[in-house]
């Protein structure tokens, strides 16, 4: 963990007094929850992602198992 | 390291009966590392193709579950105009526009590698995943 000073207005810290208490957490806890929906980790949201796009993986089946290789074809002759 | 999907890559993902679908299936996996990129007439051409062969609902899951996973660049004036050319002078070619566009977009980023089933990409100098 690393350390920081900030400095909030006396409204601010009766709010996130109050969040605090709600949630039975520390006021930094908050805090870092704060961090986290403002600038959440791109990391982890792209791994999030890929997990939703392989959830997905093999939904189709096309019974030639040629539809990627001959995906020009499929579009000729096809109005789209 | 970026990787290209091509519209082939994304039909293999989705089509169980591909005969490489588990190891597209693994390239995709790379993206837990590595962003994956494609342009939006390759994202034209793969619903395209998916509606007319695997139907709605399948589609559906490109546009809900694959395509946020991707990063979606525009094609622009200038690499629109780029593709056209390189088309128009082979235009007897089997190449489509749509992978023209995509050999100039990836030039253009500086992009090697694309997961792609597709030997075009091969003879225009890239490398294919699986």
């Amino acid at each position: 963990m690393i350390r920081t000073q900030v400095s909030l207005t006396e409204e601010q810290m009766r709010r996130l007094r109050r969040e605090a208490l709600r949630r039975h957490m520390s006021l930094a806890s908050i805090i870092r929850d704060a961090v986290d929906q403002v600038v959440p980790d791109e990391d982890v949201q792209r791994r999030e992602r890929i997990d939703a796009l392989l959830a997905v993986a093999g939904s189709a089946a096309s019974g030639t198992g040629s539809v990627a290789r001959e995906h020009d074809d499929v579009l000729a002759g096809y109005r789209w | 390291m970026t990787l290209f999907v091509d519209t082939s890559g994304i039909l293999a993902l989705v089509d169980r009966d591909d005969p490489l679908h588990a190891e597209v299936v693994e390239t995709f996996a790379l993206g837990h590392a590595e962003p994956l990129t494609t342009h939006a007439y390759v994202v034209v051409e793969t619903l395209a193709v998916a509606r007319r062969r695997f139907g709605t609902g399948v589609t559906a899951d490109i546009i809900d579950r694959i395509l946020p996973a991707l990063e979606i660049a525009p094609v622009d004036a200038d690499l629109h105009a780029v593709a056209m050319t390189a088309f128009r002078e082979a235009i007897g070619s089997s190449v489509s526009l749509v992978d023209r566009t995509s050999f100039a977009f990836m030039r253009r980023e500086g992009l090697d590698r694309a997961v792609a089933i597709d030997a075009d990409f091969r003879t225009a100098g890239f490398v294919t995943l699986p």
